[in-house]
């Protein structure tokens, strides 16, 4: 991703600020990145102006975005000059799905110059399965199908309710999950997640 | 991506099924929830045993609803104004092609969170989930889960009325707002300059905030929470019109 570089060059000007000025509150908390964003994205750990996590909320009469960021939520303000990334405008922005908020401090309030919804993938058409083809599919047993349905979203997206016999095997935990797939490589797997947003 | 990662470890007949699980919910399929994650919610979400009455006095689910399958669609009135509310139908197993088409007719009364529990009764006993004999409910009864920091509507208006000097409570709202009236004993801080003016806030103090809705509430008290205050915040609707107070509604 390009972008990254200029959000270091950010970071690297916000710890220039935390360092002339007296700590503000809330970096004495915990990280303002959760740890399912860090699976993937580790290079923000620890970055002192990007918040990431699960989008809550967005209060237009406070123009502040609230982010579930695992053990708390973080509430950066957004202004006018905010760029959106990957929806057409913040009020688009639907529960669930995982947003990146880099920020600048001004003064007492941390301001928002990237909010970037987490981007869906692009899938070739021919590889793609509709709604109506995965309930084909289910008609028939995964033995019977010769098929498995693989839910790649975290944990607990999965228990709360998943497609009738999908294995769970979160996308930052795959590596270590390989063995949970079929021996035989001509299985049909089929993958899913959160879908469009 | 996950599919190429299959690919890449020889996998040769990956698909995806990219619209998900949005897609297949609004369809009014069934989606499955584990023992657990019903176990952890329990209390919070509305439990449909469907076996019937009789079964149900044998051993249900705790707090369970007892709820024929043929009775489902004549109770509708009965179901959860909230259509986010947590839906949880259940029968002896998973039982997939008995409850499929009751998750179809409840989704389509607007329901966007309607599941099957996985492995069904006998699936709860195998995961030692928590059980009743008698005491079988009937009506259906639906309490959403607080938030974290959330502050009953109760509590909220006990302080209010008693003002005790232990608490504050934190109006959030807009100047504008506020100008038709405030709480009695309430102190202002729009929660966008809340940042800014931290130092007038107690330390010493619980800190309770409210808006008009829930919403700039929490960010507020989060706000304060990061801050290392002591806070909670109230998540319903508080209307003040003319100094008359109308709380707490969700």
């Amino acid at each position: 991703m390009d972008g990254l570089r200029s959000w270091r060059g950010l970071a690297l000007w916000a710890g220039l600020t935390l360092l002339a000025g007296a700590s503000p509150a809330w970096a004495a908390g915990g990280g303002m990145v959760s740890a399912g964003c860090l699976k993937c994205h580790s290079e923000y750990q620890d970055q002192a102006n990007v918040v990431g996590g699960e989008f809550q909320s967005l209060s237009n009469q406070a123009k502040s975005i609230q982010v579930d960021v695992g053990d708390h939520n973080e509430v950066v303000k957004f202004n006018e000059n905010t760029k959106v990334e990957n929806v057409p405008s913040l009020k688009d922005l639907k529960k669930p799905v995982p947003v990146m908020v880099v920020f600048e401090q001004q003064g007492s309030d941390r301001v928002a110059t990237l909010v970037k919804a987490k981007p869906v993938i692009k899938v070739p058409e021919e590889q793609q399965l509709t709604v109506q083809q995965v309930q084909e599919l289910l008609t028939k047993s995964p033995a019977q199908g010769k098929y498995l349905l693989v839910d790649s979203r975290p944990p607990a997206h999965y228990q709360e309710g998943h497609l009738p016999g999908a294995i769970n095997m979160p996308f930052g935990n795959m590596p270590e999950m390989m063995d949970k797939l079929p021996q035989d490589k001509s299985t049909l797997l089929v993958f899913y997640c959160g879908g469009f947003r | 991506m996950a599919a190429r990662l299959a690919e890449k470890n020889g996998y040769n007949n990956v698909k995806v099924f990219h619209a998900g699980v949005p897609a297949w919910s609004q369809a009014g399929l069934p989606l499955i929830s584990t023992t657990q994650f019903v176990n952890d919610r329990l209390g919070y979400l509305v439990v449909l045993d469907t076996r019937g009455e009789a079964a149900a006095k044998q051993g249900h689910v705790q707090g369970a609803v007892a709820m024929a399958l043929d009775r489902i669609a004549k109770e509708k009135e009965q179901f959860p104004v909230d259509r986010k509310a947590y839906l949880v139908l259940y029968s002896d197993q998973t039982d997939l092609d008995k409850l499929a088409p009751v998750v179809k007719q409840i989704s389509s009364w607007g329901y966007q969170r309607v599941f099957i529990m996985e492995g069904g009764y006998q699936g709860w006993l195998q995961a030692n989930g928590p059980t009743q004999k008698d005491l079988v409910r009937t009506n259906i009864f639906y309490l959403p889960r607080p938030h974290p920091g959330e502050i009953t509507g109760d509590e909220f208006m006990n302080i209010v009325n008693n003002q005790p000097p232990e608490k504050l409570i934190l109006d959030v709202r807009t100047l504008a707002e506020t100008s038709a009236g405030m709480l009695p004993g309430a102190v202002n801080i729009p929660v966008d300059a809340l940042p800014g003016r931290l130092a007038e806030l107690p330390k010493d103090k619980e800190i309770i905030t409210h808006c008009r809705t829930g919403l700039r509430a929490e960010m507020a008290y989060n706000i304060l929470r990061n801050a290392k205050f002591n806070a909670r915040f109230l998540n319903d609707k508080v209307e003040i019109l003319e100094n008359r107070v109308f709380c707490c509604f969700k």
